[in-house]
Parts: C-alpha cells; structure tokens; sequence
C-alpha cells in the first residue's frame, strides 16, 4: 500500500515540475498581478453590476459572492489547454511510452491552475463583496480561504476529466474548457439560484463541486451552524472524489489505446 | 491610397475565405448560448423583462471585441509562423490596409454572434427581441464593427511592435466590458469609472444597440455615430504608423525575423 502511495506522490510530483515550468513561462509575478488577477476581479465586478443595473442590493450581494468563487471554475478549466500541450511540446510519445500512471501525472501537471486559482478566488472573495455590503469577521477568513482551497481542487477534479476527452481532440481544447466553464456558470447557482432551473438541470447540478463549494460560503457568510458548512463541505468532497475516480480511469482507458493504435501521436 | 484599398481587399477577402475553417471562430461563438443565458436569466430572475434585450446585446459586443483580440493576437504570429509575414511586407500593398482589411472580414462573426444570441433567448427563455429602430440598429452594427476592426489593427501594430504587451490579449477582455458598459450602461457606473469608458468606442456602440432594440425614441444618433467612427478612425491612425514605423526599421536593420 505505502509502495502506491509512494508511486502515485512520485508521478504527481514530476507532473508538478513541469506544472511549475509552464507557470513560470505564463506569467512573471507582475502580468500575474495587474493582468490576470484585475482581469479575474474585472469579471465579478462585471457580473456584480448586473444587481446594481436591475436595482436590488440583497441580489447584487448574492451575485458578488457567486461571482467570486466562480473564478476558480474559470481558472480551473485552464487545465483542458494544459493538458493538451504535450501534443505540441513533442513530449507524447514519451509520456505515451512511460510507465506511469497517465492520471496522476496528468493530476500535477496542470495543478499551477488550482493554485493559483486559491489566490485569486480568494483575493475575490475577501476584497470586493464588502464593497457590496458583504462584511466578513476575522474568524471567517481561514474558514474561507480553506472552503475556497477546497472548492479549487474539488472543481480542478472535474477539470480532469474533461482535459482527458480534450486530449482526443486537441484543436477544441480551448472551445471545449470555455463552454465546460461557461455552462458550470449557468447551472452553478452563482448568478441565480439552481432552482432557478428546470428540475432535471438541478439534479445535474448536485454533481458539479463548485455548486456546493459556493452554498458554503453562502453559508458561512449567513452565519449558519458550522455543521451545515461542514455537510456542504462534505458533499463536495464526495463529488470531486468521483470526478477524480473518473479522470483516472479515463486517462488510463485512452493511454492504453494510444499504445496499440497510436492515436494520440497523430 | 491604391494599394491601401487593394490591401483592405485582398485583406478582407482572405480573413472571410480562412475563417470558416479556423477554430478561433468557433472559439469566438461557442460561449455566446451561455454568457446569453447567464444574463438573460439574470434580468428575468430580478423581474426586469425590460432590460431582456441588454442580454443579447451584450454577448454580441463581447464576441466582437473577443474576436478582436484573438484574432489581432494570432494574425501575426500565424503569418510568420506559416511563412508569409516576409513575403506581405515585401509586396507593394499597404500592410496596415491588409491588416484592417483582415479584421474587417474577422468582424462579420457578429452576425452569427447576433443570431445564436436572439435564437438563445427566443428558444430557452421564450423572450424574443424586436429591433425596434431598424435603420439604428444596422448603422451602429457597421459603425462598431469597423471602429473594432480599427481599434484590433492597433492592438495588431502593437503586438507586433512590441510583443511583450501581448499579454493584454489575455487580459483585456473583461476590463474592456466593465468600462465600456456592454451590458450596464455606463451611468449606473460611478462617475471615476464612466469618464474612461466614455473614451471607449464600444461604450457609444452598446448605448446605440440598447436604444435601437428599446421602443422609445433614439436621440442623437448622428453624433453617437460619429463618437464611434472618430475613435475607431483614431485608433487606426494610430496602428498604422505605429505598424509603418516598425516596418521600415525591422527592414533598415533586417530584424523582422525577430518579430
């Protein structure tokens, strides 16, 4: 058991090198800074103006919170892209021939996204709903900044499985991370509420991490018992473990078939 | 001036003929569907049915200047990457021309932008928008279409002048639709923040496009109309001798494969 352990944390710590990598090229400290986490921030105040435009204060606080967190599922997504680099780095027949478990190293591979997304979503969260009426106390903060933690890995989790089918189709990538992200958006209850939506869509909904990452911080910024943040918190655990369960094995399924057809080399 | 309509031309013609078979045109209209329904459900949610038509507007204006920035951005890179970038800054034609010509044509993914945004809210959400000033309507449609395409052929120059900054491409999407108001009009913005974006032709567009779809009567059309060419016309003053200046110093010093 401790043999698997040691080998899953082996493979996802060499995917965290090239995760590192490839951050380090995307962004320096500063266009991280003043471009990507403004543009992030532009976001939610865009949405949020929407409450001011319709002129209800209660609907624009709920919208900034919703806002907010939902820019971990943007930044989450950005995994769909990364995972199919490899296709122009020339490194897929290498990773194609490898030993390791595709899943695991893809894990790492693209986890600067959840990391940085835990900093953004949180900046969000703690600098712009006060500006909205949403008043945080200093014992919410670590609460928050952990809901959020969790609600970047549990959404990265289903990331995965969608950057797996995009590795088959590595020209959508970009298409098939935006639409994933836009229609998470739309069912997510972070702009109106999921029963806002035909029932069937709310059932769909109950799968998506970030739909119960988002009610706990509702939650936790209503002041609710800590034992209903905790379930939310609990429900979106239970759901991220089954959207990894799922990226694993549909990685392995396309790297076995890769090495009798090829068809990832193409 | 011949060999600039000649570029525009050519331009236009071989961004029309490409397009249909890029992915960045479908990456442009992909998310139109959603970011319709986000907004429309937004407005119908918070019983506004008045303000529906604000959420077909908006994702149209902001396929428009996505479209600008992905394809100011890619342009470029695609045409030295593919071995043409030598070959067009050695011919006669304009490049700046060739360039607004090329992004003219990119503009008209508006129309099928338009379409899936009316079609969204007419199916989903059963709200089905009347264009309620025709003529308004398609003169600012033109209008900000070629005042975008000006403003991307700036972006373009400045890409290619300085390619650091194209990391604005990935940023300058969001900052762009708060400020210039694509779905709140800019004065329910506070007045630090509606001064820039009064600077933005996109701003004078959306407001036209609103006023267009909205019954009552379009006040100052004219000179709205204007505001939206006169920026644009700047804008591709500017993008053309920053584009010219480069060019004839990348073939004084012969550094244009730095570019």
């Amino acid at each position: 058991m401790s043999d698997v352990i040691a080998t899953v944390a082996r493979t996802v710590h060499q995917g965290t090198v090239v995760s590192r990598a490839d951050f380090r090229a995307f962004y320096t400290w500063r266009t991280w800074l003043f471009g990507w986490l403004v543009r992030l921030l532009c976001q939610v105040l865009f949405y949020s103006t929407v409450g001011v435009l319709v002129g209800d204060p209660e609907y624009t606080r709920y919208i900034v919170l919703g806002a907010a967190v939902t820019v971990c599922v943007a930044e989450a997504m950005l995994a769909v892209s990364s995972t199919c680099w490899d296709h122009h780095g020339g490194t897929m027949g290498l990773l194609t021939a490898s030993p390791v478990s595709p899943g695991w190293f893809y894990f790492g591979r693209s986890l600067q996204w959840p990391a940085s997304s835990v900093a953004t979503t949180s900046v969000a969260l703690l600098v712009l709903p006060p500006f909205f009426g949403v008043q945080w106390t200093w014992w919410q903060v670590p609460v928050l900044v952990g809901l959020v933690a969790l609600t970047c890995l549990s959404t990265y989790c289903m990331t995965l499985l969608i950057a797996s089918v995009a590795l088959v189709f590595p020209e959508a990538r970009n298409v098939i991370g935006n639409i994933t992200s836009s229609l998470v958006i739309v069912v997510s209850g972070a702009m109106v509420p999921v029963e806002y939506w035909p029932a069937p869509v709310q059932w769909a909904a109950q799968a998506l991490p970030v739909v119960h990452g988002l009610a706990a911080v509702r939650l936790l910024e209503a002041g609710a018992p800590d034992v209903a943040v905790a379930a939310r918190a609990g429900w979106m655990l239970l759901a991220a473990v089954c959207w990894l369960a799922a990226a694993l094995s549909s990685f392995r399924w396309i790297f076995s078939r890769a090495r009798t057809d090829g068809s990832l080399l193409g | 001036m011949r060999t600039a309509l000649t570029g525009f031309a050519l331009g236009s013609g071989f961004q029309v003929r490409t397009m249909a078979r890029s992915v960045d045109t479908y990456y442009t209209l992909a998310t139109i569907p959603m970011t319709t329904a986000v907004l429309l459900s937004m407005m119908l949610y918070s019983g506004r049915t008045d303000l529906a038509s604000y959420a077909v507007v908006a994702p149209t204006l902001m396929a428009l200047w996505t479209a600008a920035l992905v394809f100011a951005g890619e342009m470029i890179a695609d045409d030295r990457k593919n071995g043409r970038l030598e070959l067009l800054v050695a011919s006669p034609v304009s490049p700046a021309a060739l360039v607004f010509g090329r992004l003219c044509g990119a503009m008209l993914v508006s129309l099928p932008a338009f379409g899936l945004a009316v079609a969204t809210a007419g199916l989903v959400f059963g709200h089905w928008v009347t264009v309620h000033h025709p003529v308004v309507f398609v003169l600012a449609a033109l209008a900000t279409a070629l005042a975008t395409a000006a403003t991307a052929t700036a972006l373009s120059a400045l890409f290619i002048a300085a390619p650091g900054s194209r990391i604005v491409q990935n940023t300058l999407s969001m900052p762009v639709f708060l400020l210039s108001g694509v779905v709140v009009p800019l004065a329910f913005l506070p007045l630090w923040a509606a001064a820039p974006g009064r600077l933005l032709y996109l701003s004078w567009g959306a407001d036209l496009f609103r006023d267009a779809l909205t019954p009552g009567p379009v006040e100052h059309t004219a000179a709205r109309l204007a505001a939206v060419l006169l920026l644009g016309a700047l804008a591709l003053a500017f993008g053309t001798h920053t584009m010219n200046r480069f060019l004839r110093r990348a073939r004084a010093e012969g550094s244009l494969s730095r570019v």
